[in-house]
């Protein structure tokens, strides 16, 4: 590769380098301690981002479930008042009273009002 | 190691930037055409995938009878349906599904082997049947949501109601009258949807509510509309006819408490009967109604001072020539009162009141009643029946409509005009829907009571009544229609059949009776008619049973009692400061103490049942007052005592549980 041959060329002497190499060791270290709060920072935001995004979209399908159960037992009470008017019905009633349980329409002089 | 020239490292540099700058280029002109020039069809594109409309089918709203009890109500139902190309097997596929629909395999591959995309298999299916199917795991065989109308009272009120078609348009009846309030708009939810299509979340704007229709509310009573159903049945069958009504109307109001017509159908099946027998023919059917247009012949002369109650008119012993035709009573009379000519429905009598009343003012009163107009109920399809006007009466045709032949008109208009006579005189605009309600129970609409016009005074009215009185008691014509414990007043009619071609009549004929109780404070008017009785047709002896039938049932369920019943006051404390009570144990097992039984001295009533201490105390003539309910605890004063002068005995009661 065209990398592996290239070498820089440095003109400097090696008293200035070291110098100048404390120096910018020192400015790096901040750079790195700086650079990577700030890459927390931004990590943690992102992090919080998807979370709360999660948490908005589970709680959707918390929603979209609990309502699909409302709808579901809205509907199911519907049919179960369907089937109570269905048994209320006075034809069905008086064919139980007199047929099965062997009831007999009252005498007006065995009727009692009480008010 | 020599280094690279230094042109040859600016050309590397120079290259990279032009290569690095054209895929840059490539990147914006994309991003370019991707967000400016195609933005609206990917924007709708995405939208597809990622939101989804949920449609919520109208649900037609619930009809309630007056009492809110329900009479009509649509669920969401299940429909199967085939993709015939899809199934591999078809013959395999009709013999597993055939029996869990009920059905004949081969009616089912008939329906499969047809040339369509889409056949139904069965609409309305149940969840089990439908959990069935599914296990099959027929490929091309699928479900539908789909609203479905019930009627869980059956029969009961099915021609008021009428019922609506699968989908879900109104047929019949208030269904069909009322249409627009009960059919609801469709409604949609705007959802937002993963990747796999699951619904995250319903969208605010996006989100409109199922529309369920309006709730009616109707002047029909569930409980009265049955018992007139049953008795119209029973009187229908003895007689072996084709057919009959009956209408049970309050005067005052002119809401239609019960209308029965037989034979009757069943609206959760209404394709299984026949089209004819959906009608409501009470409103759409004329026919002439005989002697018992006489009450109003009666209440036009006694209103128009043409005849008064004490007047006798020469009933001709039977027999009566004019205009060339002879016209007979059943009984020979000779000379009768206005009232007697009524009671014993003399036809040549009403032909005598007709002439001295004159056609003018007669028809001038007929139509007054509302004959020959629409009474204009709530429903649709009313006819407004025919009464000639009066001057194509020849002398006949007077005498004709003076005992009812000749006019035609509705079993409504009937009902209609009698309780304009029980109302004092002021006709009503019948109805059947009482409101209309919201879904938050809000009255979207609600008919009241309307008076359409006073035809007759409140005296006439009442003289009316009294003279309608008399045809239920003994030698009047409708004796077998009075309740029994009450007093009431009607009219028998029986009228033969005008033939269909309109020329001339039939040997058929339709028994009547109509009529309101109690006389003195008509509640209800109730009119039954039987169409073609068999054998002996008069309206006293096929109609009038019926009538007594529905009222004795009817009255007491409206809260009024027949004479002969005994009352009881209840509820009043045991007066602490009063007679020295016995108390018994609790739930007093003790068996009763041997007090002989004399009128007016007080027995011992412990652990006896309410019933069993009323009848006591009726025999003994006590005077007492209940409290509670159960068997006896206490009672007042003590067994053995008397009860003296005005003082009430006390007797009260605790439930064993």
């Amino acid at each position: 590769m065209a990398e592996a041959t290239y070498k820089p060329i440095v003109l400097s002497t090696p008293e200035r380098e070291q110098e100048a190499g404390s120096l910018s060791k020192r400015v790096n270290r901040d750079l790195v301690t700086v650079a990577l709060l700030g890459a927390l920072a931004l990590i943690g935001c992102s992090l919080f981002n998807v979370w709360a995004h999660q948490q908005v979209i589970s709680l959707g399908y918390e929603i979209s479930q609990m309502s699909q159960e409302e709808q579901n037992l809205l509907k199911e009470n519907k049919r179960l008042r369907l089937e109570l008017a269905a048994l209320k019905s006075p034809r069905r009633i008086e064919n139980m009273a007199l047929k099965e349980l062997g009831f007999v329409n009252p005498q007006k002089e065995q009727l009692i009002i009480v008010r | 190691m020599k280094p690279p020239p230094k042109t040859w490292l600016r050309f590397r540099i120079a290259f990279l930037l032009c290569l690095f700058s054209i895929l840059f280029l490539i990147v914006l002109a994309r991003a370019y055409q991707l967000q400016v020039v195609q933005s609206k069809k990917l924007a709708a594109l995405a939208e597809r995938q990622s939101r989804g409309i949920i449609h919520l089918v109208p649900r037609r709203g619930i009809i309630y009878d007056r009492k809110r009890e329900e009479m009509a109500i649509s669920l969401e139902v299940d429909s199967v349906f085939v993709q015939p190309a899809k199934v591999a097997n078809i013959l395999e596929a009709a013999r597993k599904i055939g029996p869990v629909l009920a059905k004949k395999p081969p009616s089912l591959l008939k329906k499969m082997k047809e040339d369509k995309p889409f056949v139904w298999l069965e609409r309305g299916i149940t969840p089990g049947q439908r959990a069935v199917i599914e296990k099959l795991g027929m490929e091309g065989v699928d479900f539908l949501k789909e609203t479905k109308r019930f009627y869980p009272q059956g029969e009961t009120g099915s021609h008021v109601i009428g019922f609506a078609g699968l989908d879900s348009r109104g047929l019949e009846g208030v269904e069909l009258a009322y249409d627009e309030f009960i059919r609801g708009e469709p409604g949609y939810i705007l959802i937002s949807k993963d990747a796999f299509g699951r619904a995250i979340t319903p969208e605010d704007p996006g989100f409109r509510h199922s529309a369920e229709g309006f709730e009616i509310i109707l002047t029909i009573d569930k409980n009265i509309q049955y018992i007139a159903e049953k008795e119209l049945k029973k009187s229908v069958q003895a007689c072996s006819a084709k057919g009959g009504m009956a209408i049970v109307m309050n005067p005052k109001t002119g809401e239609v408490l019960a209308l029965a017509i037989q034979p009757s159908f069943d609206p959760n099946r209404f394709s299984l009967f026949p089209p004819q027998v959906w009608r409501n023919r009470t409103i759409t059917d004329t026919f002439e109604p005989g002697s018992t247009l006489k009450i109003f012949l009666l209440a036009a002369a006694l209103e128009d001072r043409a005849a008064a109650t004490s007047d006798v008119f020469f009933s001709e012993n039977g027999t009566y020539a004019l205009g060339g035709k002879v016209i007979h009573d059943i009984h020979k009379y000779g000379w009768l009162s206005l009232g007697e000519i009524v009671k014993v429905s003399s036809n040549i009598g009403a032909i005598k009141v007709g002439q001295k009343l004159g056609r003018e003012k007669f028809h001038r009163y007929l139509k007054s009643f509302g004959f020959g107009l629409r009474t204009g109920i709530d429903l649709s399809g009313e006819v407004p029946g025919y009464l000639p006007a009066p001057q194509h009466w020849s002398e006949v045709g007077l005498a004709n409509i003076s005992f009812g032949q000749g006019a035609s008109l509705t079993a409504l208009q009937l009902t209609t005009a009698l309780s304009a006579i029980a109302n004092g005189g002021v006709l009503m605009r019948p109805y059947v829907v009482k409101a209309v309600l919201g879904q938050q129970g809000d009255v979207v609409k609600e008919n009241q009571p309307r008076a359409i016009r006073r035809v007759i005074s409140p005296q006439t009215a009442r003289m009316v009544a009294s003279i309608l009185k008399t045809v239920l008691e003994e030698g009047g014509t409708g004796t077998a229609a009075l309740p029994s414990g009450y007093e009431a007043g009607g009219k028998t009619g029986t009228a033969q059949k005008a033939l269909a071609n309109g020329r001339g009549y039939s040997d058929q004929h339709m028994g009547s009776f109509i009529g309101f109780a109690p006389v003195d404070n008509p509640q209800v008017v109730i009119s039954v008619i039987i169409d073609e009785p068999q054998g002996i047709s008069y309206g006293g002896v096929v109609a009038a049973p019926a009538f007594k039938g529905i009222a004795e049932q009817v009255l007491p369920y409206m809260g009024i009692y027949p004479k002969g019943v005994t009352y009881l006051a209840k509820g009043a404390p045991l007066n602490p400061c009063g007679e020295e009570q016995k108390i018994f144990g609790p739930l007093a097992q003790a068996k009763a103490v041997e007090v002989s039984e004399e009128p007016g001295i007080m027995p011992d009533f412990s652990g006896k049942s309410i019933r069993q201490v009323v009848q006591t105390a009726q025999r003994l003539g006590l005077d007492l007052q209940l409290v509670g309910s159960g068997r006896a605890i206490a009672q007042s004063p003590s067994p053995g005592r008397v009860l003296q002068g005005n003082t009430k005995g006390v007797v009260r009661f605790q439930s064993p549980i």
